[in-house]
């Protein structure tokens, strides 16, 4: 293959970055842990029983994990014993409510779900999908 | 979509390909990958990984990733050898193409 040359042209016309010109904004502050993006739009992929659900559970209840008010859960099953520790443990945290959804029909968009909360969409890519959308 | 209420949106699933792709797969920024067949990685390797490296050394990767019940996390809001690349959460990977060290 041929090797690239790149010559500068003697007049200039350099790209600045007018972000930060034209938004006053301070940083944000973190919402969740060092290593979690402030907006999190997460896809956990691969066969079952290979711990998805272990890592999601990780991320909810260690300190450096995500931020929340409120945990919107829609599983195949809410009777995996996963969801029912989560349950457990949420229940003994003030302000902090755990509202699985039992069926389809119950399923929020995230944009009607309530401030700083997280949603869980298990296993549901083959299903009905216009809330999950 | 819900990111300005502060909504944070995690989509489990088995393969890839089926979740939807404008909405969901298109937009995503974490991917959590743990042990899976080449069909899959090969999608998610052409949709987000493939101007970072060749697709030998981001299967290389991923095995190296995967004993144990690991994963590989891909996190798109950062650069390339400042955590974009990790072995479980903690774990950041730095390319010196063509080999990776962890």
């Amino acid at each position: 293959m041929a090797e690239l040359s790149f010559k500068e042209h003697p007049t200039l016309l350099p790209v600045i970055n007018f972000n930060k010109i034209a938004t006053d904004k301070k940083p944000e502050p973190k919402q969740h842990g060092d290593f979690l993006p402030n907006s999190v739009r997460a896809i956990l992929c691969g066969p079952s029983n290979c711990r998805k659900t272990n890592a999601v559970v990780a991320l909810l209840t260690h300190p450096n994990g995500l931020r929340f008010a409120n945990l919107y859960v829609y599983p195949k099953s809410l009777n995996q014993p996963k969801y029912a520790l989560l349950k457990r443990m949420l229940d003994n945290v003030e302000g902090v409510d755990f509202l699985p959804f039992a069926d389809h029909e119950q399923v929020i968009s995230p944009d009607e779900a309530c401030q700083e909360s997280v949603i869980l969409f298990v296993d549901v890519a083959c299903e009905k999908q216009d809330h999950i959308r | 979509m819900g990111r300005h209420k502060r909504v944070d949106c995690f989509y489990l699933c088995q393969t890839y390909t089926r979740i939807p792709k404008h909405l969901v797969r298109d937009d995503a920024n974490l991917f959590i990958l743990t042990k899976q067949e080449e069909t899959n990685l090969k999608h998610v390797y052409d949709d987000h990984v493939n101007t970072d490296m060749p697709y030998a050394q981001f299967r290389e990767i991923c095995l190296a990733c995967w004993p144990n019940h690991g994963f590989l996390v891909i996190d798109k809001d950062s650069e390339l050898n400042e955590g974009r690349y990790r072995k479980e959460f903690d774990c950041f990977l730095t390319i010196n193409s063509p080999a990776a060290s962890f």
